[in-house]
């Protein structure tokens, strides 16, 4: 059974964004436009943060987009009190809007701040609807919304592979953010799986996650020649 | 003069709930008249039994897609009338349908089964790769005369959870949601 996760190369990226910009359309993330920014309500499950070092002119900087870390000791599913959120099979930390009670335990409860509540009604520009991705669901105000790893993708890649009755490969299922990347610095696959690239760069003497000491045991690995 | 002081507020709360009770009764009405139940009305009244049973075509004539797609598709009025170009029977509805295709913008079938879009199926998966029949479940559509009002089965989380435990098919949450 697959374990999927998922290396991001710090050293190749730019910070040019696009991973973000694929995100929100693969994904119908709502634009909350001036008034959600202004409250700091503006949802984006991949976003590419700045870090800056030190003092001008001697800083030292990079950028590290951050999507849902799909940790295998997950904090946020232990205290959901319905079980919208639970961590599947392969990995996956799901999100079942329909039984998100919006309680926003989970929200509070994850280390990395990637789960986003919905407090607007989702506004799609009317010229964008027609774009609305009819794969995934637009989430109702009210609930708890996060990165998926784009399971939806899996669902169909999944039954790509039975009706040409082959096991799922390696480029059969990544994510729009991986698909996106102009520099190739976010490679998404199969942890267990020794043919697949992930598994070889997780194990790269520059890998490292985020908050390691909290045991939360992230499946989203980080590669810097940086300390 | 008040209006206050020439209403007691007995009979001032006896027309507040009669004006509430016309308001429902009239809302129920406007319903029942033009939607009863919230029933699905088609443009056409259209006998399955006549094309499936009498006529023996196959349910991929009409609904095109169901083999290897996700949705299995509803007949526009243009797919009807390469049979119905000219009248086969003295059928009303037939000479209805050939007029409506005519016009500019024809009117279209409306769907009866439906899922909410945070849910995954597919029917290539059901019919093609599984096997099952389309009565287990749409019903007996192939044998309705008109058009049901609504979908014969209700197909809900646990016609799905049931079947997937009994064949041993992935039961977890985002196998189907999305
Ligand atoms: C492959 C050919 C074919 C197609 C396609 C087809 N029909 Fe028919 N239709 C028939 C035949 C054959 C009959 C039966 C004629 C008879 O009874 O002699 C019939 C009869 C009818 C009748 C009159 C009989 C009745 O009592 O209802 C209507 C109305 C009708 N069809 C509507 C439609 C509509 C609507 C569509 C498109 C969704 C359609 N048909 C598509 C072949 C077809
Ligand atoms: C000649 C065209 C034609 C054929 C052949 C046909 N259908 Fe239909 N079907 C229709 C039309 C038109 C509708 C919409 C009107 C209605 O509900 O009767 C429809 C509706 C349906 C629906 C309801 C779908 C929804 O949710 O709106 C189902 C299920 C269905 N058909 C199943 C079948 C099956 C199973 C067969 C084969 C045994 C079949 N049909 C053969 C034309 C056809
Ligand atoms: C395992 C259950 C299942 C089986 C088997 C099945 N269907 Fe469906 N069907 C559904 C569901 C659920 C929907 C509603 C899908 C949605 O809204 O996304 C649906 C929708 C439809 C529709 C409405 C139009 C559409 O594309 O959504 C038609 C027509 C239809 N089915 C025809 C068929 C025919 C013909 C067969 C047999 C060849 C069949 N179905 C077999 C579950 C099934
Ligand atoms: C009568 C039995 C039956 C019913 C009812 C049924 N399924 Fe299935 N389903 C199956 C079978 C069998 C398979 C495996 C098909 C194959 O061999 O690829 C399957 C596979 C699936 C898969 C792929 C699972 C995976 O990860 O491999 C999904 C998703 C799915 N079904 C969704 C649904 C949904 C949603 C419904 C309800 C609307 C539903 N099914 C109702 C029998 C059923
Ligand atoms: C085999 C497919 C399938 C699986 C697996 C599945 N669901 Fe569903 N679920 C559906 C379908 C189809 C619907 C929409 C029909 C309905 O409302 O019953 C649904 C609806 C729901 C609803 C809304 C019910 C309502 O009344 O509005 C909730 C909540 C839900 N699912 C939670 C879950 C959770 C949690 C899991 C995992 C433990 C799960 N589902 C697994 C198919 C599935």
């Amino acid at each position: 059974m697959a374990r999927w996760g998922m290396v991001i190369d710090l050293d190749k990226c730019n910070g040019c964004q696009a991973c973000e910009v694929a995100c929100r359309s693969e994904n119908n993330i709502a634009v909350g436009g001036p008034q959600a920014a202004s409250e700091h309500r503006t949802i984006s499950w991949m976003q590419v943060r700045a870090e800056v070092e030190g003092e001008w002119p001697d800083i030292r900087s990079r950028f590290v987009p951050q999507p849902c870390m799909h940790c295998d000791r997950p904090p946020c599913t232990l205290v959901c009190p319905v079980q919208a959120t639970s961590i599947d099979r392969e990995g996956i930390v799901n999100q079942i809007y329909a039984r998100c009670i919006g309680c926003r335990y989970c929200a509070n409860a994850c280390p990395y701040t990637v789960k986003f509540f919905n407090w607007h009604k989702p506004d799609h520009p009317a010229s964008t609807e027609p774009g609305l991705n009819p794969d995934v669901s637009v989430r109702p105000v009210g609930v708890i919304e996060k990165c998926t790893f784009c399971s939806h993708r899996l669902q169909k890649a999944r039954e790509m592979a039975r009706v040409e009755t082959r096991p799922l490969r390696e480029q059969d299922f990544t994510t729009a953010c991986a698909d996106s990347c102009p520099t190739g610095a976010i490679v998404f696959g199969n942890l267990d799986d020794p043919t697949h690239r992930v598994a070889e760069l997780s194990r790269d003497p520059r890998a490292f996650r985020l908050q390691e000491g909290l045991g939360t045991e992230p499946k989203v690995y980080y590669l810097s020649r940086r300390d | 003069m008040n209006v206050d002081e020439k209403l007691g507020p007995t009979r001032r709360l006896a027309l507040g709930a009669l004006t509430v009770l016309m308001a429902v009764a009239g809302f129920a009405a406007g319903r029942v008249t033009f939607n009863p139940n919230g029933a699905v009305v088609q443009p056409i009244q259209f006998n399955h039994r006549k094309h499936v049973k009498d006529a023996g075509l196959d349910c991929s004539t009409c609904h095109q897609y169901y083999a290897d797609h996700q949705h299995s598709g509803l007949p526009d009025l243009a797919l009807c009338t390469g049979c119905h170009q000219q009248p086969m029977t003295k059928s009303p509805e037939e000479a209805k349908l050939i007029k409506l295709a005519t016009t500019a913008a024809p009117p279209a079938f409306r769907k009866l089964f439906r899922l909410p879009d945070h849910a995954y199926y597919s029917h290539r998966r059901h019919v093609t790769l599984a096997g099952l029949p389309c009565t287990t479940c749409h019903g007996a559509i192939a044998e309705t005369t008109a058009p049901p009002p609504g979908p014969l089965v209700q197909v809900v989380m646990k016609t799905c959870l049931d079947c997937h435990a009994r064949r041993n098919v992935p039961t977890n949450c985002i196998a189907c949601h999305r």
